[in-house]
């Protein structure tokens, strides 16, 4: 927690020079520090190629080795620019940065998304999805998670994005509710997967059964190059979080 | 013979004097700043929950609560008009904001001597919605420095500034004062007890 109210002094710095180097955009999965295993690369980028595939956004995950002595918003932004991701009409690219040398990450999302992902369910999918898993070192598995978690909240229709909405503004309200999300983790999860199963059944099969599987070996999917940014941008919005 | 001279002396002239160019950055800047305002005022709206929550479990902390209520009154009256920005106008708009953060950064330091606070789901949300906005505040910040930037190229470096002289006598437009920022935030740096 005490980084969070760093942010707040780290934000009120201005970086007027843009200085960090981001690597030439090569696939829907960069892992420069070899956090995840191949099995998962490969899983995840299959989901990420399809999303794209069906006019979907673009979601990018990338697991940079160094933040070279940066903010976390500020690098995620400058590969934002430079990658821009998304399509440019209709902005929605997301970026999932993941710093394990500095144990930081964030969700930097498009323009066009920030209506499906507000700054509260970016923040919330951080810390109460991705960020047990990786506490645990479980990295393969909270990257999925957190994948299928941005994909729920992204193909919810408007009635099911008000009930979601709703529920965030009924937690806002209970100021003297006790934290429960330890508790209800656990549920939270399974609810997500629930919603998931509903959209879109063979991925969250897949996925269930990834996560009763892992570790064993696979080859990386058939699919070819096709992937590069479509002049999205993004203006900030999102969230960060450590583990 | 001459027809062509003037028409390639004119295809000069349109497409490197400024003419279009000058405009279209003026405009980049003004959207640029109106992107910043927009940004200031979706912090603004936050705050009154903000502070609403964090009264809920520390109501005695008066004199830090009614500071970021008395820097949000004062901020959102200094307004700027993107359109009409002078220097005095956009450091005042300026320094009233950098108040307002140094209050809430004060508030958001207390909030660590109150695990429930902490712990509340409502407080979470208000305090990613913060950060995000602060977030998209150095990012709209760092595009209006960039745009100005451009702008003040156009207007002071040949041969755009000939035709800026001549057509549009536009002056420098004023730089965000980085350096106050960074001021403000060293003077802000928090008080961390033991």
């Amino acid at each position: 927690m005490r980084t969070n109210v760093l942010f707040l002094f780290v934000f009120s710095l201005s970086l007027s020079t843009w200085a960090f180097k981001a690597p030439a955009l090569t696939g829907p999965v960069m892992d420069e520090a070899g956090l995840l295993s191949q099995a998962a690369v490969a899983e995840i980028e299959q989901t990420l190629y399809a999303i794209k595939q069906k006019n979907g956004p673009q979601i990018q995950v990338f697991v940079t080795s160094s933040l070279q002595d940066e903010a976390i918003e500020s690098v995620a932004i400058q590969i934002f620019d430079q990658w821009k991701l998304g399509d440019a009409k209709k902005d929605d690219g997301l970026l999932f940065l993941i710093a394990p040398a500095e144990k930081k990450l964030r969700i930097e999302v498009g323009q066009g998304l920030e209506g499906d992902i507000p700054d509260v369910i970016a923040k919330r999918i951080i810390s109460d999805i991705v960020s047990p898993f990786f506490k645990r070192g479980e990295y393969d598995f909270g990257v999925v998670q957190g994948v299928a978690a941005l994909q729920t909240y992204l193909n919810a229709s408007p009635e099911q994005k008000a009930q979601l909405q709703e529920r965030v503004n009924d937690s806002g309200s209970n100021l003297n509710k006790e934290n429960k999300t330890k508790k209800y983790g656990f549920f939270f999860i399974l609810g997500i997967w629930l919603l998931l199963f509903l959209f879109n059944p063979s991925m969250a099969l897949s996925l269930l059964f990834f996560a009763f599987s892992r570790g064993g070996g696979g080859g990386r999917g058939g699919f070819g190059g096709g992937w590069s940014g479509g002049g999205g941008s993004s203006s900030g919005g999102g969230a960060s979080g450590s583990w | 013979m001459t027809k062509l001279i003037f028409l390639v002396v004119a295809g000069l002239f349109l497409s490197s004097c400024g003419m279009q160019s000058i405009p279209q950055s003026k405009n980049d800047v003004e959207a640029s700043l109106a992107e910043i305002t927009n940004q200031y005022k979706r912090r603004a709206d936050l705050i009154p929950n903000l502070v609403s929550v964090v009264k809920g479990y520390a109501s005695h902390e008066k004199s830090t609560l009614e500071g970021v209520i008395e820097a949000r009154a004062k901020a959102s009256q200094i307004t700027i008009d993107p359109t009409k920005i002078s220097p005095e106008k956009l450091a005042q708009f300026q320094a009233a904001q950098g108040q307002l953060s140094q209050a809430l950064g004060r508030l958001m330091v207390l909030s660590e001597n109150y695990p429930n606070l902490k712990a509340d789901t409502g407080f979470r949300d208000l305090q990613a919605q913060i950060e995000g906005t602060e977030n998209r505040v150095t990012v709209a910040r760092n595009r209006y420095i960039d745009s100005v930037k451009g702008f003040n190229n156009l207007v002071t470096v040949p041969p755009t500034s000939w035709t800026n002289s001549v057509l549009y006598k536009h002056d420098k437009m004023p730089q965000w004062d980085v350096a106050a920022a960074e001021k403000e935030k060293n003077e802000a740096a928090p008080e961390v007890k033991f």
